[in-house]
């Protein structure tokens, strides 16, 4: 079983870690691919994450992700189409009602990250679910949101995110865990974010796809893509 | 004089358990002790004093090895998900940054030591 952590940040943007470092850690815990999700700066530094991957000698897949911290509906669009053509992940941070609506209705965003992110309700609605289900936009379980939050803080974002999870099943949105990790030593290995998914009542056998089958698939299709393989959803260039 | 235990219970009454392995990743060592306190603290804070007693956790201390920073926890059968959450909730034992990692789970401490920690039976090398 292949295992993938589609959201971690090295030091190229507020990480602590270099991304060997954080490869290596990966490796370690039993991944056998993760994505690097820096903040989207400029389209130079995400050339650059590209060549760092391509020189770096390692048994695991490394692939270019991005995070998108936008304020305003506008400008996360527009930094959708900048990156889109570049990067294998595109993860939203979520958090702002009107960007977690917009990330959903948006076919181009691959992972909305932590919608439930400083908000005292679980940031999604009818409408943005369905909008994801339909767009296929997966909505993350962010192991980082609950490890440095405490007491009560903890408790409401545990509750949000049991919240985020009953309803994502309820309208078919796939759901995926990731670790959000900013150092080496936020991210964990792929059976305890299982184990922390099903603690807040996903199934286990499900919980497994959101590490294995879902972030595999992503990857496939926007790889298919970016080689020019894929035209639109449903045409294919077969060889 | 020692004091006088109640009778062991027949298997078949007995709570049905596990013990789960683990590794604890840092880059100073991690004594037992503090070790000891961080995973009841843990444990204490994420499922509260009635959710911990429901686990029916017990840190084997024994065979914990400060070396390999490796020791084996015992819990019900059903809290096991539970424990695990727990144990991927420890960021910080003291001062030192750690991962907890589970090496896995088994039904009896002798299956756990020779599955996980690579120990052999001494009868193996008699047959």
């Amino acid at each position: 079983m292949k295992f993938y952590d589609l959201h971690i940040k090295t030091n190229l943007s507020d990480g602590e870690n270099s991304l060997e470092e954080m490869v290596r850690f990966a490796e370690d815990l039993g991944y056998s691919g993760v994505a690097i999700c820096d903040n989207y700066e400029s389209k130079e530094k995400l050339a650059e994450l590209a060549k760092i991957i391509k020189e770096l000698k390692t048994e695991i897949e490394v692939y270019p992700g991005v995070l998108i911290q936008a304020e305003t509906v506008n400008q996360l669009k527009d930094m959708i189409s900048k990156v889109r053509e570049k990067a294998v992940v595109v993860v939203v941070a979520g958090g702002n009602y009107e960007i977690n609506r917009a990330a959903c209705d948006d076919p181009r965003v691959d992972i909305l990250a932590h919608p439930e992110s400083g908000r005292i309700d679980s940031g999604l609605d009818e409408a943005c679910l369905e909008a994801a289900a339909k767009n296929n936009v997966a909505i993350q379980i962010n192991f980082r949101e609950i490890l440095y939050s405490f007491r009560k803080q903890r408790s409401y974002s545990l509750n949000h995110i049991e919240k985020n999870i009953r309803l994502a099943e309820h309208f078919r949105v796939p759901l995926i865990v990731c670790s959000g990790a900013q150092s080496k030593w936020d991210m964990r290995a792929p059976r305890e974010l299982v184990s922390v998914a099903n603690v807040l009542g996903l199934e286990i056998s499900k919980a497994f796809l959101g590490v294995t089958t879902i972030p595999q698939q992503i990857i496939e299709d926007n790889m298919k893509s970016l080689e020019g393989k894929k035209i639109t959803e449903g045409v294919e260039i077969v060889e | 004089m020692e004091e006088k235990r109640p009778k062991p219970l027949p298997p078949s009454l007995r709570g049905r358990r596990r013990y789960i392995a683990f590794h604890v990743i840092s880059e100073e060592q991690i004594l037992l002790d503090d070790l000891n306190n961080t995973i009841w603290h843990t444990i204490l804070n994420f499922l509260g004093e009635h959710g911990a007693s429901k686990t029916d956790i017990w840190f084997a201390k024994d065979t914990y090895d400060e070396k390999k920073q490796m020791g084996l926890i015992r819990c019900s059968h059903t809290s096991v998900e539970q424990i695990r959450t727990s144990l991927a909730l420890i960021e910080r034992i003291g001062d030192t940054r750690v991962v907890v990692k589970v090496l896995g789970i088994s039904g009896t401490i002798n299956a756990a030591k020779m599955k996980f920690f690579g120990e052999t039976k001494l009868t193996e090398f008699t047959s």
